[in-house]
C-alpha cells in the first residue's frame, strides 16, 4: 500500500527514549518530516502551528494525556480530520473503547514492533 | 487500646499485604522478564551481525533489518520505567502509612502523640486519593494488570465498536 512519506508526523510521548525509537522506525519507513512533543499541551501548540498528516500519541502523559489530546483535536474545526494513532501501554478494554468513541483511527499496544507500526500507518494513511 | 485499633485500621494491612505489595511483586517480575528478554534480543542480534559475512550486497540489508530489531528491543525501557514508577509510588504509600502508624503507637525517636498522627494521616490519604482520582478520571492504569488485552483484541474492539 502506497504511503505519502513526505507527510509531516507528530510523535507525542513523555518518554524521550520511546520518541527516539518511534522516530527511528518512522525514518526506516521513509518518513523524514517527524516532530515530537512531550505531552498533549505541547502537542496542541505544535498542531496549531503546522499541518500534520498524522499524530502518533502515547496515552499516559501529564498534564494533558493522549486521550485528552485526542478529544481536543476532534473538537477543533481545524484539526478534527487529522489522523490519530494511539500508541500506549494502556490496553484495558475501557481505554480502547473510549479512544474509539473519541475518534481514534487506530490503537497500538506497547510493546510493538516495526511491522505493527507500519501496518497501522498504512491502514490509516495508505492510499 | 481503642486508639491502637484505630491506628492499625488506618494502616490498612489487608490493602498493603494483598493489593499493594502484590502489585509491586507483579511489576518487578515483569521488569525482570522484560529486561532479560531485551538483553537476549540485543545479544543475539549482535552475535548474528558479527557472524554474518561482511561482503556482498545482502550485508547492508541484513544490518538495516537487525538495527530495527535492536530499536524494538530498546522499547522495553518505556514499559519497565512505567512499572517501576508505579511500584515506587506504591512503596512510598506503604512507607508513609507505616511512618504514620509508628508515630501513632509512639515507636522510634521523637514519636508524636496519637492525636498528632491523625492530621498527618489525613494529608497522606488526600494525596493518595488525589492521585487515584486523577488516574481514574484519565483512565491511566499503566502497563498490564487486570483487564489488559492484547493487540488482537484491540483490533477486534476497534472493528466492532461504533
Amino acid at each position: 500500500m502506497a504511503l505519502d512519506t513526505s507527510m509531516p508526523i507528530l510523535v507525542v510521548d513523555d518518554y524521550q527514549t520511546m520518541v527516539r525509537i518511534i522516530k527511528n522506525l518512522l525514518k526506516q519507513l521513509g518518513f523524514e518530516d517527524v516532530d515530537d512533543a512531550s505531552d498533549g499541551t505541547a502537542a496542541l501548540d505544535k498542531l496549531k502551528q503546522k499541518k500534520y498528516g498524522l499524530v502518533i500519541s502515547d496515552w499516559n502523559m501529564e498534564p494533558m494525556t493522549g486521550y485528552e489530546l485526542l478529544r481536543q483535536v476532534r473538537s477543533d474545526d481545524g484539526l478534527r480530520t487529522t489522523p490519530f494513532i494511539m500508541v500506549t501501554a494502556e490496553s484495558k478494554t475501557e481505554n480502547v473503547i473510549a479512544a474509539k468513541k473519541a475518534g481514534v483511527n487506530n490503537y497500538i499496544v506497547k510493546p510493538f514492533n516495526a511491522q505493527t507500526l507500519k501496518s497501522k500507518i498504512e491502514a490509516v494513511c495508505g492510499a | 487500646m481503642a486508639e491502637l485499633r484505630g491506628a492499625i485500621n488506618r494502616l490498612g494491612v489487608p490493602d498493603i499485604a494483598e493489593t499493594k505489595l502484590g502489585s509491586v511483586q507483579i511489576d518487578i517480575d515483569h521488569v525482570m522478564q522484560a529486561t532479560r528478554a531485551a538483553a537476549d534480543t540485543i545479544l543475539e542480534t549482535a552475535e548474528e551481525l558479527l557472524a554474518a559475512p561482511q561482503t556482498g550486497s545482502d550485508y547492508r540489508a541484513l544490518v538495516e533489518d537487525r538495527m530495527i530489531a535492536l530499536m524494538e528491543a530498546c522499547s522495553f525501557q518505556d514499559l519497565t520505567g512505567q512499572r517501576l514508577k508505579r511500584a515506587s509510588y506504591t512503596l512510598q504509600v506503604v512507607e508513609e502509612r507505616l511512618s504514620t502508624f509508628a508515630s501513632a503507637v509512639k515507636a522510634g525517636d521523637g514519636a508524636a502523640s496519637l492525636g498528632d498522627a491523625v492530621p498527618q494521616q489525613a494529608v497522606q490519604g488526600r494525596i493518595e486519593r488525589q492521585r487515584a482520582a486523577w488516574n481514574q478520571a484519565n483512565m491511566v492504569h499503566g502497563p498490564g494488570g487486570a483487564g489488559a488485552v492484547p493487540q488482537e483484541t484491540v483490533d477486534w474492539l476497534l472493528a466492532t465498536t461504533s
